[in-house]
């Protein structure tokens, strides 16, 4: 039996995805406890970080082992409880989209917090920036304390021996140029307007402006798809990905598939070119929507693709818990199609002995299950 | 008869000032009931002197008087005069006709629209108790007329279920959504938010040349 | 045992500072859609000059004066919205100075018999000091002071006394949670304090006052 608060050895490798229905988060351990954190989501009853939970129950002090926090892009369900992981993780390096290294993205930030209207991701997004103000010393030089903004092909981050067991490189795969531009479009959308009402950010789609994360350990690749979309474009999504000749040639072994395994986020030849044949698959749910992802036609399309898929919770979400008699019954007269979406973690742990790159082994917990 | 009301004064300490609707208490009086500050009654001006604010269900019954208050000696006499003198206003009953026993509340927040069903979908948070957010599916006609317009993705609701009880005890089961409401975006808003976005850029070294990663 | 029934309550915000109470009119915060135009339509005026201003709707009634401002609502259904208006209002007006503010939760039970009722009252305030100076000596009020645990820069003051709202054997419990603010921004520090902390004040409160009443009447009937 699997234990979870069991840590991974310094010379095992680790991939987790968590996700509880919605939300989701990687947290990847590249050996000798060096820990890159990928997104965050929350744990639904003590309302904290699932990364700093995780950490935490292995015995671990996400203070020094946390090396890299990618806060892949600003909607709600990747990047809650994100910057109470900064604020722990005080000398790990942040990484965000280049899409948001602009004006109108802060003008957004600082607007939800003058309406009194945040939404989770605006309101932790404007968290995230006054805790890595909170970092910078008196008379430090401007920028000094700005996140790394990642863009296609950049370097995020690169260990080699002994620091790590393997030679190791964090990549970012996207946004490409072609989609910075679009995010000025998506963003500009919500800007404040005289006379307006105020309301909450919603966070519009296509999602082209996510950071895809790409890592090589030695001779095993892992490809952490974010929420990126396809383009309709060869400059946007995965195509202008697929078109780069910057990328490392080998090919994922575990693959975080993008977008709740939506059609819209769907490459088939993303599975051919950047991707091993029968990856380890994992896909975190989104049972918010009116159509809640995966599919049964997405789920029947990524076990034509792998016979190794997982899903870290059910995507339709769980049944409510029940309230009084009374209540019941004036609910079940107004509403229909109720249903938790935010429900018990679940956590597809793969790990794997530098040794022996070709026999991870995957379990799971929680919700998680075998799709 | 007339009686004498003596003027409440207020402890010196930091909170009392908060921590009713009122300036002024009745402390005692003879021949009328006399009620706690949450009874709301009147607002009584008195000519000359001071507007204060006073609260008494003693009019409720029916007494009739006139209420003059003198800021100097700190009291204010009530004798049985015929209403209205210097009483603006009959005093109001504040209670209310109807309770709402509220059973339930959530705050929602509403992510689609679907006009052609002439619905909306909300992801609603329990403000009752710590449960995980849920999300479902609300006919547009469950919506007040009023707060029709306020329908947009985005767009913050409460939603309470209870009973309603009337006077005579009578319960009705009721569910109620009110959207929230703020002002619309102000020119000096907007000059506060552009103030901000100014210094995260400044913070954040924009106007610089960009921290960038280095290409791989 | 069953909990004993709240059967009233209301909350209420104060503000201390300076204000132009002739502003505050039902048609102008409908105006400014902090309201419905049909409550303020039906919204009934007890008076609007310069020196008060006050009136009622089916869920809120506002008293404001130079250097008081009052939102109060009896209405469980409408705490929110209450929050929702004063935080509007003053986002409008954000010049307005204030530097205090009560967060105030109001709640009557009824005790199931008058001997518990009475018991209450004797476990608030024990009697025996007491008897050798005064004949039938009753407890008409006591308030007790102190720091929440949610919030220990704030000050938390308690007023329990019979209630004149639900007869017979009420017990009215009051909440008032003072805040204090310094300085240019003094008002908009209370207004974060009103917009993040109003939740967890009032349900602070309405433990508070429950358990006071339920931990109360089980002394009773245990002594």
């Amino acid at each position: 039996m699997p234990s979870l608060n069991q840590p991974p050895e310094p010379d095992q490798l680790e991939v987790s995805i968590f996700g509880p229905g919605v939300g989701e988060c990687v947290v990847v351990h590249l050996g000798n406890s060096h820990w890159v954190v990928v997104d965050s989501c929350v744990e639904c009853r003590s309302k904290r970080p699932i990364a700093l939970e995780y950490l935490e129950g292995l015995g671990l002090d996400p203070a020094s082992t946390i090396k890299l926090i990618v806060v892949s892009h600003w909607h709600d369900d990747h990047i809650a409880g994100i910057a109470e992981i900064l604020g722990i993780a005080k000398s790990a390096k942040v990484v965000c989209s280049a899409a948001l290294r602009r004006a109108d993205f802060f003008t957004l930030v600082a607007s939800a917090e003058r309406a009194m209207m945040e939404s989770p991701g605006t309101a932790e997004f404007l968290r995230i920036l006054k805790t890595l103000e909170e970092r910078a010393p008196n008379g430090s030089r401007v920028g000094s304390v700005a996140p790394l903004w990642a863009i296609a092909n950049s370097l995020l981050l690169r260990l080699e021996p002994p620091v790590v067991p393997l030679s190791t490189e964090v990549q970012a795969l996207s946004p490409s140029h072609g989609a910075l531009s679009l995010a000025f479009q998506e963003i500009g959308q919500e800007f404040p307007k005289l006379g307006a009402v105020k309301r909450r950010t919603v966070a519009q789609s296509p999602n082209q402006v996510a950071i895809v994360v790409w890592m090589r350990i030695g001779d095993m690749r892992i490809l952490l798809g974010s929420d990126l979309e396809e383009g309709k474009s060869p400059t946007l999504g995965w195509q202008a990905i697929l078109a780069s000749d910057l990328r490392d040639g080998g090919l994922a072994d575990v693959f975080k598939v993008p977008h709740h395994g939506s059609k819209n986020a769907d490459s088939p030849t993303v599975w051919t070119k950047i991707v091993k044949q029968d990856p380890i698959a994992v896909v975190t749910p989104y049972a918010s929507g009116a159509t809640p992802l995966p599919t049964l036609d997405d789920i029947s399309r990524l076990k034509r693709r792998t016979s190794r898929a997982y899903v870290t919770a059910p995507p339709t979400g769980w049944s409510p818990p029940r309230r009084s008699n009374s209540v019941e019954r004036t609910v079940s007269e107004v509403v229909r199609n109720r249903r938790v979406i935010l429900g018990q973690m679940g956590h597809v742990r793969i790990r794997v002995h530098t040794t022996s790159l070709t026999s991870p082994r995957v379990d799971l917990f929680g919700t998680a299950q075998r799709l | 008869m007339q009686s004498t009301v003596s003027r409440y004064e207020p402890r010196q300490d930091r909170s009392e000032e908060t921590s009713y609707p009122s300036p002024l208490r009745p402390a005692s009086a003879h021949g009328y009931e006399l009620a706690e500050p949450e009874e709301v009654g009147a607002i009584i001006l008195s000519e000359g002197k001071e507007a204060v604010s006073f609260w008494t269900s003693s009019w409720r019954n029916g007494a009739n008087g006139h209420a003059e208050f003198s800021g100097a000696s700190g009291n204010f006499t009530i004798s049985p005069i015929s209403l209205p003198v210097q009483v603006d206003r009959v005093p109001q009953q504040h209670l209310p006709q109807h309770r709402f026993l509220v059973l339930q509340k959530w705050e929602g927040t509403v992510s689609a629209l679907k006009e052609q069903e002439k619905e909306f979908v909300a992801v609603i948070r329990d403000l009752t108790q710590t449960r995980s957010d849920e999300e479902a599916t609300f006919p547009i006609e469950e919506i007040p007329d009023s707060d029709r317009d306020l329908l947009a993705p985005g767009a913050v609701f409460y939603w309470n279920v209870g009973y309603e009880l009337n006077s005579y005890g009578q319960r009705k089961r009721v569910s109620a959504i009110r959207f929230r409401r703020l002002p619309a975006w102000t020119r000096s808003e907007i000059e506060s938010v552009r103030r901000t976005a100014e210094r995260f850029k400044g913070i954040f070294g924009l106007n610089a040349q960009p921290q960038s990663a280095a290409r791989a | 045992m069953p909990d004993i029934p709240c059967e009233a309550e209301g909350a209420h915000i104060i503000l201390v500072g300076h204000f132009n109470p002739s502003i505050f009119q039902p048609a102008w915060l409908a105006a400014h859609d902090l309201i419905r135009k049909e409550e303020a339509e039906a919204a009934k005026i007890q008076v609007i000059a310069s020196e008060v201003a006050s009136f009622t709707s089916d869920w809120l009634s506002l008293v404001v004066t130079d250097d008081k401002f009052q939102a109060l609502t009896n209405d469980p259904s409408h705490y929110e919205p209450l929050r929702d208006l004063v935080l509007g209002i003053f986002l409008l007006l954000e010049h307005t100075p204030f530097e205090k503010m009560g967060i105030n939760r109001d709640m009557h039970f009824r005790m199931p018999t008058e001997e518990a009722w009475h018991q209450l009252g004797h476990l608030l305030t024990p009697k025996e000091l007491w008897r050798s100076h005064l004949e039938k000596p009753g407890m008409e009020s006591i308030t007790i002071g102190g720091s929440p645990k949610h919030a220990p820069d704030s000050h938390l003051r308690v007023k329990v006394e019979p209630s004149t709202r639900v007869k017979p054997c009420g017990v009215y419990v009051g909440t008032n949670q003072h805040h204090q603010a310094s300085g240019p921004d003094a008002a908009r520090q209370l207004m974060v304090i009103l917009r993040e902390k109003w939740q967890t004040s009032q349900e602070y409160a309405r433990v508070l006052s429950e358990n006071l009443v339920n931990e109360g009447y089980r002394r009773a009937i245990n002594s």
